[in-house]
């Protein structure tokens, strides 16, 4: 054990009990799982991704690329969890990644071996011959090997919630530049919306032993929040991830709500999607640690230097015994004093940078470069000195103390590059979007003092924009280094084994510019996007070209910024919650009445009502068809689209929507109407009844209902604006209900005996408005059955009391509920056009509707509808279909052929758009569409199924199979 | 005041229990008609002082302008005569009204809705048309301590289903 | 993306509904097929400024004349359409 005897933010009073690779371990509340194995001298956590080396824990924080784990097992388990950013919890479970048996002894480590063939590239350049093996071998093979971490296979047991916030200050990240930033602007009176990725705000203070104002840093950021906390107009996320940013101020964030406590918490999300806009925000994101480029740089052994300033400051923990740095910077040799105070042996600090030496109290500083490290894990280092001689070093420990990199990457979420600033030899964002902006160390302000002052200048811009920020002082320049290789690989990218012999592979290859570097090697595509090492790599492009690093420049980060679960974006809206579901206002009655329902839209609609004696479906269906035929039949058509249209010129505008005339349409009747599109094809039908001079209502089909209330508005509101009239959809005010049968009128009669319903005083298409038990009602004699038929509504939440009386007064008639699919026989049998055939892609002429289009006024649609090609005789028309052998079954979608004709796409002719099972004829019929089809009646052709392997001979005839005349209408 | 209209969310209404005003009250909202106004082009502002003088001198009537020139009102029953100046629309039962009470009300809606509540909903009678859970919504205040909304009835389940989801995801009680 | 409805104020693009380029002046039956054809089909595309109609669905109903840059996504103008004086 590591534990450092005393000191750490762990509570060491709370011990927790979690297991690693099946073994069982314990750690403190407070600790991450990183810090708990440091703790237990776990020094290989994993293997890396192509080469299966061994590699250790190399960060504390999110930028991690090697010590990936499995958390969790089951429907829950999560992969690619990087160890330094899992919060401890009691019976915490986790695996290490990418190896088998174990990572301490690997059976993939053989790809090492192979590590000549697996350069960058190896993927274009191999598994090309023979083409015939890639489908069989080759595919197969890569995909067993490829990907990091498995996912379960399990839905996703969990749920996730969602939730909106507006703020005039958005602040991300709680280091001292945050809390500053956010401390100014909630004493300014904003509204501030503080995030912080860790558990408990602080940021790097957390790390390190600096002072704030005299007292210690992580007692001032205690101090801080406990101001914060206590203005309501502040809110603070803890355990929150901003992984976006947006057009318009937009702002995506992931909060972990209760990953981090044990078992599954009942009745609490796991997590949280925040979508935030925000006024301003200020991104105190802080740096990230250049690792620096040698021989052996991914040894277990080997972290960043202030990566291990925080596990002996913040977790007590040592992750050796014997330390070394390896610095071009001054605060390497911070670390080695925090090393040196916590009472770990400090062998040496190695400083790249050619300068006079310094001396240490604590440790020989030597002025060189390390070459080569050895052993399974590190064991010792070899170092070059600048004055001459190589010594090797014993150590266990060796911290990378490489340089700064601002963590500017949400500016490139928005399409700004940064520019390299030589002085802070970092990337630095200069260009920035409205409303964004850095402080403290994202902004190049690197020591306290000036991140301190930043954030409160950042906040103080947001006030009052004339506001400057201070400059940043130039701290001891800290070049990205690359040492030259000596025999072992040098890593620059962990997660993807990039090393920089694939980068000077890549440029001798062409691929020169940082956008094909990247995706020839995959530096910087692994989960961790490049976080640690992808700037070195760059900078090893620049001196191998022999360019500044301002000319290579630097890839632009995309969202997200860490991984997301898709989970998370799905909230609440998954399963049946997918959309929002719109229920009819029969829905109880259908239901207590068998009645199976399918989706219309977002509507559940009756699809038929399932009664003992019924073999199945089209049992049903048929059943309920024959009855509406024979009897009456009730039907909730509530769904189609009702609007009202109201003022002088109602009429002159349905006359301008409408391919035929309804300013003729006397009041008190219904008129059937089709609406074109602009471009001459079919766009919706549907029915229009006059109510009064100036008010009338029509009917669109269930699915268009949207689209034909917002062409309405777009005709009142662009084209003609001047016409004094308004539309109103009333779809959800009223419960319409079919009735239709022979014994419709006989029915009705009962339900409403004041009205005279007789043929003579109300005949076929006409409407009235009256009251029905005291309740406002319209009736309009419509039919889409081809029967003796009404359709009856009154407001929508009396329609579950209409339906049960008519039920109830039908038992005397035979009266039956029926669903979608006997409409469908009933208007097939009709040659009513619906669904199926109005596809978008037919016009009136080929629906046998030509005639309806008038020639006495302009409407949506005239001029294109009249194009010659659209009124070609050989176009595929309306046409019924039968079976020539009666007992065949149809299936739609069929594609028609002529008798002898090749069933390849060439030779089609048409297709089935709607079949049903008559139960007037007993057996399957169809609408088609078929090439000149209105003047083939009678000729037999073949239609063809390939998908289901079906070819049936049918007689092309009239698509109105029944009642032609339509005398059953008129009764 | 006239007899509740039954109301779509009745039936999820009858299931809660009594809460404290910890958490949201929820209760039907007892208009007896929804009349939608659009005003003729050029006579928005005639009608807009009709209807404005008809809210403020008419017992219980709430006004919504919820478009250039477009009004929801609930009442009673009487309604002005705009003549010539507009057409009017009987809503009927197409909208659901639930009443939320309760600081917690505001809370919970803003998860769902991507409009700034903070500044829309501020002051007593004004109102806002958004979206929540794909739904449309439109949503008032009411008093200092209410919001209403209301969606369009075939939606109600739905809604009623995200308002108990947001809800407990935050550890509020929804009651009677 | 958040669009500013001139009644409603700033609102998520998901409220909304994107016909496409705002189209000329419906011509008369009468103008004939040309300028019909060119009323359907025809578009300026313009990489730059470009005048769009956009409806409100979810909240107000309006449609709306929105005038966006089409290479930087940068709303210039929204007003409502119905104001044009066409």
């Amino acid at each position: 054990m590591t534990r450092l005897p005393a000191g750490g933010l762990i509570d060491r009073g709370k011990p927790i009990a979690f297991r690693f690779n099946g073994r069982t371990l314990t750690g403190f509340s407070g600790d991450t799982l990183a810090s708990a194995l440091i703790a237990h001298d776990v020094k290989i956590v994993g293997r890396s991704f192509k080469y299966h080396r061994a590699r250790g824990i190399l960060t504390d924080g999110i930028d991690e690329p090697n010590a990936l784990v499995t958390l969790g097992s089951g429907a829950r388990a999560e992969p690619n969890c990087r160890a330094p950013s899992v919060e401890l919890f009691d019976g915490l479970e986790a695996y290490s990644q990418n190896c088998w048996p174990s990572p301490n002894f690997d059976l993939m480590a053989i790809n090492g071996l192979l590590s000549r063939i697996f350069v960058a590239g190896f993927y274009y350049k191999t598994f090309m011959w023979p083409a015939a093996l890639w489908e069989k071998l080759y595919e197969p093979l890569i995909r067993r090997a490829a990907g990091l971490g498995r996912l379960s296979g399990d839905p996703d047991p969990d749920t996730y919630d969602r939730s909106h916030a507006f703020t005039d200050l958005l602040v991300v990240g709680s280091g001292p530049a945050g809390l500053s930033a956010a401390l100014c602007a909630a004493r300014g009176g904003l509204r501030v919306l503080l995030i912080e990725n860790d558990s408990r705000v602080g940021g790097r203070l957390l790390s390190q032993r600096y002072k704030v104002d005299g007292e210690l840093g992580t007692a001032w950021a205690d101090a801080a929040l406990k101001e914060l906390v206590a203005n309501e107009r502040v809110t603070i996320l803890t355990r929150t991830s901003l992984f976006g940013a947006y057009d318009d101020k937009s702002f995506a964030a992931v909060e972990r709500v209760s990953d981090h406590l044990p078992g599954a918490a009942i009745g609490r999300p796991r997590q949280r999607y925040w979508k935030i806009v925000a006024a301003q925000a200020i991104f105190a994101t802080g740096a990230t640690e250049r690792p620096i480029a040698f021989g052996g740089n991914d040894r277990p052994g080997v972290m960043m230097a202030s990566a291990i300033q925080t596990y002996i400051n913040r977790y007590a923990v040592a992750p050796g015994k014997r330390a070394a740095i390896f610095t071009v910077c001054d605060t390497g040799y911070e670390v080695a004093a925090d090393l040196a105070a916590a009472g770990v042996d400090v062998a040496a600090v190695i400083d790249a940078r050619r300068q006079p030496g310094r001396s240490l109290a604590f440790a020989p500083a030597i002025s060189g470069e390390i070459v080569r490290t050895f052993g399974k894990s590190l064991t010792a280092i070899e170092v070059r000195r600048y004055d001459g001689g190589v010594e090797r070093i014993a150590v266990d420990l060796l911290g990378m103390a490489g340089g700064w990199n601002p963590n500017i990457g949400f500016a490139s979420h928005l399409g700004n590059r940064p520019d390299w600033n030589e002085s802070l030899q970092a990337f630095r964002q200069e260009k920035l979007s409205d409303g964004m902006m850095f402080a403290g160390a994202a902004d190049g302000a690197l020591t306290l003092t000036d991140a301190l002052a930043s954030g409160e200048a950042a906040a103080a811009r947001v006030m009052s924009p004339a506001s400057s920020m201070p400059p940043i002082g130039t701290s001891a320049q800290a070049s990205p280094h690359v040492v030259r290789a000596i025999g072992q690989k040098v890593f620059v990218d962990f997660q993807h084994d990039v090393t920089v012999e694939d980068i000077l592979l890549a440029d001798r290859e062409g691929y020169r510019s940082v956008e094909h570097l990247k995706r020839y090697t995959t530096l910087g595509m692994a989960t961790d996007q490049g976080k640690a090492g992808q700037v070195l790599g760059h900078a090893v492009l620049a001196q191998h070209r022999g360019v500044e690093m301002a000319a290579v420049g630097t890839i632009a980060a995309r969202p997200p910024h860490t991984p997301v679960a898709i989970g998370a974006l799905a909230g609440m809206h998954r399963g049946e919650h997918l959309k929002p579901v719109r229920l009819t206002p029969t829905h109880c009655w259908a239901a207590e009445n068998g009645a199976s329902f399918v989706n219309a839209g977002l509507w559940k609609r009756a699809q038929w009502f399932t009664r003992a004696g019924d073999a199945d479906w089209l049992a049903s269906a048929v059943r309920e068809a024959k009855a509406v035929r024979s009897a009456v039949g009730i039907c909730d058509v509530s769904t189609l689209g009702k609007i009202e249209v109201e003022g002088p010129d109602a009429a002159l505008l349905l006359d301008r929507l409408y391919a035929n005339m309804m300013s003729t349409l006397p009041v008190g009747k219904c008129r059937y109407g089709l609406m074109l599109r602009e471009d001459g094809f079919v766009f919706d039908d549907g029915t229009v009844a006059r109510l009064d001079e100036s008010r009338y209502v029509i009917t669109t089909t269930t699915v268009n209902a949207v689209a034909v209330m917002r062409h309405v508005d777009f005709a009142l509101q662009v084209i003609w604006p001047d016409l004094r009239a308004h539309a109103c959809s009333v779809t959800e005010s009223w419960a319409q209900i079919a009735v239709a049968g022979p014994q419709s009128r006989a029915l009705l009669q009962d339900l409403l005996p004041d009205i005279d319903l007789s043929n003579e005083t109300f005949p076929f298409m006409g409407a009235v408005a009256g009251t029905w038990d005291g309740i406002p009602m319209r009736l309009f004699r419509l039919s889409f059955s081809g029967e003796l038929a009404y359709e009856i509504a009154v407001p929508t939440n009396h329609g579950d009391a209409l339906v049960r009386t008519l039920a109830r007064l039908g038992q005397t008639y035979g009266c039956t509920p029926y669903g979608l699919e006997a409409l469908g026989i009933l208007r097939i049998e009709k040659g009513h056009v619906a669904g199926g055939d109005l596809n978008g892609q037919v016009t009136a002429h080929d629906l046998g509707l030509g005639r309806m289009l008038s020639r006495k006024k302009d409407f949506i649609g005239r001029a294109m509808a009249e194009r010659p090609m659209l009124v070609d005789p050989g176009r595929q028309a309306l046409v019924g279909l039968k079976p020539v052998d009666p007992t065949q079954r149809l299936s739609a979608g069929s594609h028609l052929f002529r008798s002898g004709a090749a069933h390849v796409a060439g030779e089609s002719q048409g297709h089935v758009t709607s079949v049903a099972y008559s139960g007037v004829f007993d057996q399957w019929i169809a609408l088609g569409v078929l090439a000149h089809g209105p003047q083939r009646i009678g000729e037999v052709i073949v239609a063809a199924s390939p998908m289901r392997g079906t070819r049936i001979e049918v007689e092309v005839c009239n698509p109105v199979f029944f009642d032609a005349a339509g005398e059953r209408l008129r009764a | 005041m006239p007899d509740r209209r039954p109301s779509a969310f009745d039936p999820m209404l009858e299931d809660l229990g009594a809460i404290d005003l910890v958490g949201v009250q929820v209760a039907a909202w007892p208009a007896a008609r929804t009349v939608v106004t659009m005003a003729y082009r050029g006579e928005e502002g005639t009608v807009a002082e009709v209807l404005g003088r008809f809210a403020r001198n008419t017992p219980a009537v709430t006004m919504l302008q919820i478009g250039p020139g477009t009004w929801l009102s609930l009442c009673d029953g009487a309604f002005p005569d705009l003549g010539d100046a507009a057409a009017t629309f009987d809503q009927g039962d197409g909208f659901a009204f639930l009443k939320l009470d309760g600081p917690a009300a505001m809370t919970v809606l803003q998860k769902g809705i991507f409009v700034d509540l903070e500044a829309t909903l501020a002051s007593v009678g004004a109102c806002v048309c958004s979206v929540i859970g794909y739904i449309n919504v439109i949503a008032w205040r009411a008093s200092p301590n209410t919001i209403a909304v209301a969606v369009p009835r075939s939606f109600a389940g739905s809604f009623w289903h995200w308002l108990r989801t947001a809800a407990a995801a935050e550890g509020v009680p929804i009651g009677r | 993306m958040i669009i500013s409805c001139p009644h409603c104020g700033p609102r998520d693009s998901s409220e909304f509904y994107f016909r496409g380029e705002a189209t000329p002046t419906r011509p008369e039956y009468d103008a004939g097929t040309a300028a019909a054809t060119g009323y359907v089909y025809g578009r300026i595309n313009p990489a730059g400024p470009q005048k769009e109609h956009w409806y409100h669905a979810a909240a107000c109903r309006s449609w709306l004349l929105v005038e966006r840059d089409t290479r930087t996504h940068k709303f210039l103008s929204v007003t409502l359409a119905s104001e044009q004086g066409r």
